[in-house]
């Protein structure tokens, strides 16, 4: 399964990873929501719209995980960067050990050989 | 960004700004920057209809951004209905009240005078006309006031923030 099959088939799945992909990428430096959105498409998720992205961001601000500050801009607006926080940073440490967690029960179920495909039954068969 | 980009971001910030309505406008003024300086270096390498349309629908984005709120918001929108209507539907007890009072007064050809909460209504009957007369107190601006603060639900503003919700 591709990128693209996980953003078209479910796309809950992907709604509920994103904080952790975005404490993530934050973890790394400090960024700002577009940036955000280019390198988490750049990262296998193409059809990523800036519209999942930003509430989630709003989220994690309320929540106390990030905090945000304006950088003054010549050519328009100030832009809003994110910072992780100490809380930010924990959360991120739970979150994915939580999932390494899952995805390792997931990847073993899924591991497990396929049962035979039964035999079509002939009409009239008793 | 050219000017149709530019007509189509502010409409799309337009119609977003409504459905923020519950949020304060600080907030709101927040969360149009930021997408206006964001989506106006989005437009210049997916261009400015993509750039938009990637946003999603005002509502829903809206609802996002409502959602990630940490205490229950007031609903300012709802207040202002229920003043409007309050208002409306005393101005209209009262105009019955005084037709009621002038066809008093032209059946009995003297000055009658009367009164309901907040107003005081005189009418009369002369050789060639009816009139009425309404002197309102100050008191009758409380009934949009109370209106609005029950429809808003106003007391959330004094409400505690809600404890953070782990992720995951």
């Amino acid at each position: 399964m591709d990128s693209a099959d996980i953003e078209g088939q479910d796309p809950q799945l992907l709604k509920g990873v994103l904080p952790l992909l975005l404490l993530r990428l934050l973890s790394l430096g400090e960024s700002y929501g577009y940036e955000l959105v280019v390198r988490l498409r750049a990262s296998g998720l193409p059809g990523l719209a800036p519209g999942t992205v930003y509430p989630a961001l709003a989220r994690l601000e309320r929540r106390g995980e990030v905090t945000s500050y304006l950088v003054p801009s010549a050519s328009g607006p100030a832009r809003k960067y994110y910072r992780l926080t100490g809380q930010g940073r924990a959360t991120m440490a739970d979150v994915e050990s939580g999932w390494r967690g899952l995805a390792s029960v997931v990847e073993s179920v899924l591991a497990a050989p396929n049962p035979p495909t039964p035999e079509p039954q002939e009409e009239g068969a008793s | 960004m050219t000017a149709a980009d530019r007509i189509r971001l502010a409409w799309f910030l337009l119609r977003l700004d409504y459905h923020l309505g519950n949020l304060p406008g600080r907030r709101r003024r927040e969360i149009r920057r930021e997408l206006k300086t964001d989506t106006a270096e989005a437009a210049a390498q997916d261009g400015g209809r993509e750039a938009v349309a990637a946003l999603g629908h005002p509502r829903v984005l809206a609802e996002g951004f409502l959602a990630a709120e940490t205490r229950p918001l007031p609903h300012y929108q709802r207040g202002a209905l229920w003043a409007v209507a309050c208002l409306a539907a005393y101005v209209y007890l009262v105009m019955s009240y005084g037709f009621g009072l002038m066809d008093g007064a032209a059946a009995t050809g003297e000055h009658i005078q009367g009164g309901l909460p907040g107003v005081t209504v005189a009418a009369g009957s002369e050789a060639t006309a009816l009139w009425s007369e309404y002197t309102f107190s100050g008191w009758v601006a409380l009934i949009p006031a109370v209106a609005f603060i029950l429809g808003a639900k106003l007391w959330r503003l004094l409400s505690r923030v809600r404890p953070p919700v782990q992720a995951g």
